[in-house]
């Protein structure tokens, strides 16, 4: 039997040799278990930068994560500003009655200073309409 | 994905930053230093309503019959020309929403007047005026329930009609 540093000197051509020569045969399935382990460490060396089952869940659960904490976020600030609610400006309600009175004064005033100009240009209206019916 | 994530809460940021009433306006601009602001609430609406001797002389609108009905009043007064210049930009904002109908635009002598008003036909639910010269700006906004006929009759009793 050769010794380990006999074996190492050996070459590729002389160790298939010797194997050819042996009678001792290979456990049985050796061949496929073998090509299984390649193939295996090829697929490993290929998805190196990939993250494997394992990591895919972690990374799907932090995304997740992140999406309902900012659906929260938007939650919470739309109810915060929708809650927001001015102060009262009067404390006295005849003040406030008061304001709101010139309010619709002036809602009144700028709403008549309207008719009126739609008034002045009746006349023209009414001319436009009468040329208009003539046409048809 | 984290940049759908980003664009998302931008966008959203972004919409919750535009006003959609009235009310927002007033909250918009209300705490700014050039902005006069009043506000009332329906609290105070409805102990206007209690008053015993609110005195309705001829020369005065009669406000009893639309009083109870009203849920808030807001008044901004802007006389910084660049507020007054954003404040104009967030009215027509939120009246290309669609939501408001135009009653009516007035302009004369450099100043434009508009009012607006959200109504079923028989109910108005709400009513914005503007009053904007060059470098100033008036904004008011009346929400609550006011039948429209009464709200003519508010408009029509201070022209003596």
């Amino acid at each position: 039997m050769k010794s380990l540093e006999e074996i190492s000197e050996l070459s590729l051509d002389e160790l298939e040799q010797m194997a050819d020569q042996s009678t001792m045969s290979a456990p049985e399935g050796l061949k496929e278990r073998l090509s299984q382990q390649t193939m295996l460490m090829d697929f490993l060396s290929q998805n190196d930068s990939h993250p494997i089952v394992g990591h895919r869940r972690v990374g799907a659960f932090v995304r997740w994560s992140a999406a309902a904490c900012l659906v929260l976020l938007i939650c919470v600030g739309t109810g915060l500003s929708l809650s927001a609610r001015p102060k009262d400006t009067f404390s006295d309600p005849a003040l406030a009655y008061a304001q709101i009175e010139e309010a619709f004064s002036l809602i009144s005033s700028k709403m008549e200073k309207g008719v009126e100009m739609m008034e002045e240009l009746e006349p023209a209206i009414e001319t436009t309409n009468r040329l208009i019916n003539k046409l048809y | 994905m984290k940049k759908i994530l980003m664009l998302l809460a931008a966008v959203l940021t972004l919409a919750q930053s535009f006003a959609e009433t009235g009310r927002d306006v007033y909250l918009r601009y209300s705490d700014k230093e050039s902005v006069a602001a009043v506000y009332i609430s329906p609290v105070m609406f409805r102990l206007i309503g209690k008053l015993p001797d609110i005195e309705v002389s001829d020369d005065d609108i009669n406000l009893s019959p639309i009083l109870q009905s009203l849920k808030g009043f807001y008044l901004l007064s802007c006389e910084d020309e660049q507020t007054a210049r954003q404040l104009k930009a967030d009215v027509n904002r939120l009246m290309d929403k669609g939501k408001y109908e135009m009653l009516m635009s007035v302009k004369e002598d450099g100043e434009k007047v508009e009012i607006y008003i959200v109504s079923d036909g028989k109910e108005v639910s709400s009513l914005i005026m503007t009053v904007s010269e060059d470098d100033e700006c008036v904004f008011m906004s009346i929400d609550g329930k006011m039948a429209q006929k009464d709200l003519e009759k508010l408009l029509a009793s201070s022209r003596g009609e």
